[in-house]
């Protein structure tokens, strides 16, 4: 992310000045900085910040001088990380495990630590995490911050299910150990509350046992996306990974076709005697997405992809296996997906839909596109289950995610969604989409004023900000 | 191999604990400062199931130093091998340092290493097997207007490890000393530079790659042996105008 450097490093005035004698330390300074241009990774929001990424515990000596913000990889497609003319501070450096009890399967990690390299770690051991998104780069702190959802959320909840403790650190606090008995306003406060009530410094997870490691993933065709939610609801409780893809390339009889995939655990012996491992480089960023002048994908493009998309997929074979690792990081094998919006960037406007309203929903995007056009990159849906509580994105109903390229027509079909989700009862993502408006955020999320107090109520001074929380007055 | 590695705590140290871990080396862990110290601790015996013990001890106070370090070896049992990818330097060094803080510096990236090698050497020696590391700095290829100390003691440390050699010449100790060119610290981080900083994880895979070889003194990365004799070569009418 440092390849968008602008200017020049200094070193940020600290109230406790490090003394170090390490390898690459600087006896008697203070952390080095850098001004940088960085953006979301929808490329909504571009912005100049400054960054630390300090590597030593004595980092956290440092009284707090200004505002600030925690970072992981930088992947949020909203501004969650950096805000204009802050600080963010990045945790990729506390990436360690720390323990591991074997006997109940909690794996004690710093922050920092990705998806992938925990996955590996707990893989040896026959264990897993059952939430986490498609990105093995995601840092864990970012799926605490976000309450990232996996592939199942219908049936397994989002990431706060499988946070067992966490340890925070606030500047004006000091360190403080937090679970869901022992602080539980904060910790329910902490996680989903988008890294500001502090630094996430670790986090003890409840892995699962790996039934085997092999999936087996099952493809069906869908007509459209209200059989494809019916099929959802039946399969949610019984597969371990299931959503449907949706065809809205068109606006005829076939708007909303597509396949629902389900997949499950297959014992190993069931596994292919050459088995698909190939190592993909993780290099995806909120800068290397946007490296590509130009967007290629526009309403024509996007309608070839969707002709061919679901055909390889039926192609594939309507059962097929592949590796727990594959079906855990699907993002892998699709990162050139990403950088195809080129530098301009995307919109992702995932909500959930009462289940009753999801036909209302579903036409009244189809007249809207029948009117004016617009390239729908992806239509994805999950089946979601819980209590709304707070900032986080949880509630019951069908999850639909949208993709479709940042151009001038966007904006007025964004538009049309807040309104449209609005007036349905959803509720939109806040963490994918860079530029919800504080009004719809108001009118969807009914904990938002109490996030708001208990906010203020920990963290007078609100030390911690980003684009995201001056977006929404938090 | 059970080794002792003085900077442990970040950069190229911390990638060199992974990757002696990641090949089954019991590690002794020393730096200043135990929080950091812990968590690397922790990370390598639950990674890599190899013994790893730490001792917190600070360069800069070099009375102390050595003291810790044997008292923590004496549990971790014998040592055979030695590597100190160690430095600390400071933006102040530009030839007005007072004495206390030049020798700190000079501590740190000098004498520290000669305290922690003059204890073990002999039992390297006596053993008849081993390996002593050292690291130093293309600072201290010439000596220019800022790194005053820093590149006099890496200068220092050079020679030092080139009479090590000697000394362990006729026997299978092996000494190797590193000139590191730029490499991603907290030192080059954001900076713009000449040349892309190296990722402490390379350097680490070089080292272990290199560790049954008499490769006696390298560059890292390697194209900095030729930056280092064109500097070295450049007439003292042209260095004098440089400001690097």
């Amino acid at each position: 992310m440092l390849s968008d450097v602008t200017s020049k490093v200094r070193t940020r005035s600290t109230c406790d000045p490090a003394q170090d004698t390490s390898s690459g330390a600087r006896v008697g300074e203070a952390w080095p900085e850098v001004q940088c241009d960085v953006s979301s990774f929808d490329g909504g929001v571009r912005i100049r910040t400054a960054l630390q990424r300090p590597d030593r515990y004595r980092f956290w000596n440092d009284k707090i001088c200004e505002p600030r913000i925690p970072r992981g990889a930088g992947l949020s497609y909203a501004a969650a990380s950096f805000r204009e003319g802050g600080l963010s501070v990045e945790h990729t450096s506390f990436n360690r495990v720390l323990d591991f009890d074997s006997e109940k399967g909690i794996v004690e990690v710093e922050s920092g630590i990705s998806l992938d390299a925990l996955h590996k770690f707990l893989v040896s051991r026959a264990l897993f995490l059952k939430i986490q998104p498609g990105y093995g780069r995601i840092t864990v702190g970012g799926c605490i911050a976000t309450d990232a959802h996996g592939k199942n959320q219908a049936r397994d909840g989002t990431f706060i299910n499988q946070v067992a403790g966490l340890t925070l650190f606030h500047p004006a606090q000091g360190f403080i150990d937090l679970d869901d008995s022992t602080e539980p306003d904060l910790f329910r406060l902490t996680c989903g509350g988008y890294g500001l009530t502090g630094h996430i410094i670790k986090a003890r997870l409840r892995a699962s046992p790996v039934p085997s490691n092999t999936v087996e993933v099952r493809i069906e065709p869908v007509t459209d996306v209200q059989s494809g939610t019916e099929q959802l609801r039946n399969l949610a409780a019984e597969m371990d990974f299931v959503y449907t893809w949706h065809d809205f390339s068109t606006t005829g009889a076939s708007f909303g076709k597509g396949f629902i995939c389900a997949a499950r655990f297959v014992p190993d012996s069931r596994a292919p005697s050459t088995p698909h491992a190939m190592e993909h480089s993780l290099s995806l960023s909120a800068a290397s997405r946007a490296a590509w002048r130009l967007p290629l994908l526009n309403r024509w493009t996007t309608k070839l992809i969707n002709i061919s998309y679901p055909r390889k997929q039926m192609w594939l074979g309507a059962r097929s296996l592949t590796t727990l690792h594959d079906a855990l990081f699907p993002v892998h094998t699709k990162q050139l997906y990403f950088k195809l919006f080129g530098t301009a960037g995307f919109h992702e406007f995932q909500a959930i839909i009462p289940i009753g309203s999801v036909s209302e929903y579903i036409e009244a995007i189809r007249d809207y596109l029948v009117r004016q056009p617009i390239a729908i990159t992806l239509a994805s849906g999950k089946m979601f289950r819980g209590r709304r509580e707070l900032l986080r994105f949880t509630g019951d109903g069908l999850c639909l995610a949208l993709n479709f390229p940042r151009t001038s027509e966007s904006k007025n079909f964004l538009e049309f969604l807040d309104t449209l989700i609005v007036s349905l009862g959803g509720v939109p993502s806040i963490i994918k989409d860079s530029r919800v408006p504080h009004s719809v955020v108001e009118a969807s999320y009914p904990e938002a004023q109490q996030f708001r107090e208990m906010l203020h109520a920990f963290d007078p001074k609100r030390w911690f900000r980003s684009e995201l929380s001056d977006r929404l007055h938090l | 191999m059970r080794a002792l590695l003085v900077g442990a705590s970040a950069g190229v140290g911390r990638a060199l604990s992974e990757a002696l871990a990641a090949r089954g080396d019991d590690l002794l862990l020393v730096a200043s400062d135990t929080r950091d110290l812990e968590p690397q601790a922790s990370h390598l015996r639950l990674m890599y199931g190899v013994q790893v013990e730490i001792a917190a001890a600070d360069a800069i106070r070099s009375e102390e130093f050595l003291g810790k370090i044997i008292s923590a070896a004496q549990s971790f049992g014998e040592i055979q091998g030695l590597f100190f990818p160690i430095g600390a330097s400071r933006n102040d060094d530009v030839g007005t340092l007072p004495v206390d803080e030049a020798r700190r510096l000079i501590d740190a990236n000098l004498l520290a290493v000669m305290a922690v090698v003059g204890h073990f050497l002999p039992v390297l020696l006596a053993a008849n097997r081993g390996c002593i590391v050292g690291f130093g700095s293309i600072a201290a290829i010439r000596g220019r207007r800022t790194n005053i100390i820093y590149a006099a003691a890496k200068r220092g440390l050079a020679s030092y490890f080139e009479s090590l050699r000697h000394i362990a010449a006729p026997s299978k100790v092996r000494v190797q000393f590193y000139q590191l060119g730029y490499v991603e610290t907290q030192q080059t981080f954001g900076r713009r530079l000449l040349f892309r900083p190296a990722h402490p994880a390379e350097i680490a895979a070089v080292v272990v790659r290199n560790l049954d070889r008499d490769i006696g003194m390298r560059y890292l990365p390697r194209y900095w042996a030729l930056i280092a004799w064109l500097v070295s070569a450049l007439p003292w009418a042209i260095f004098k105008r440089l400001d690097f």
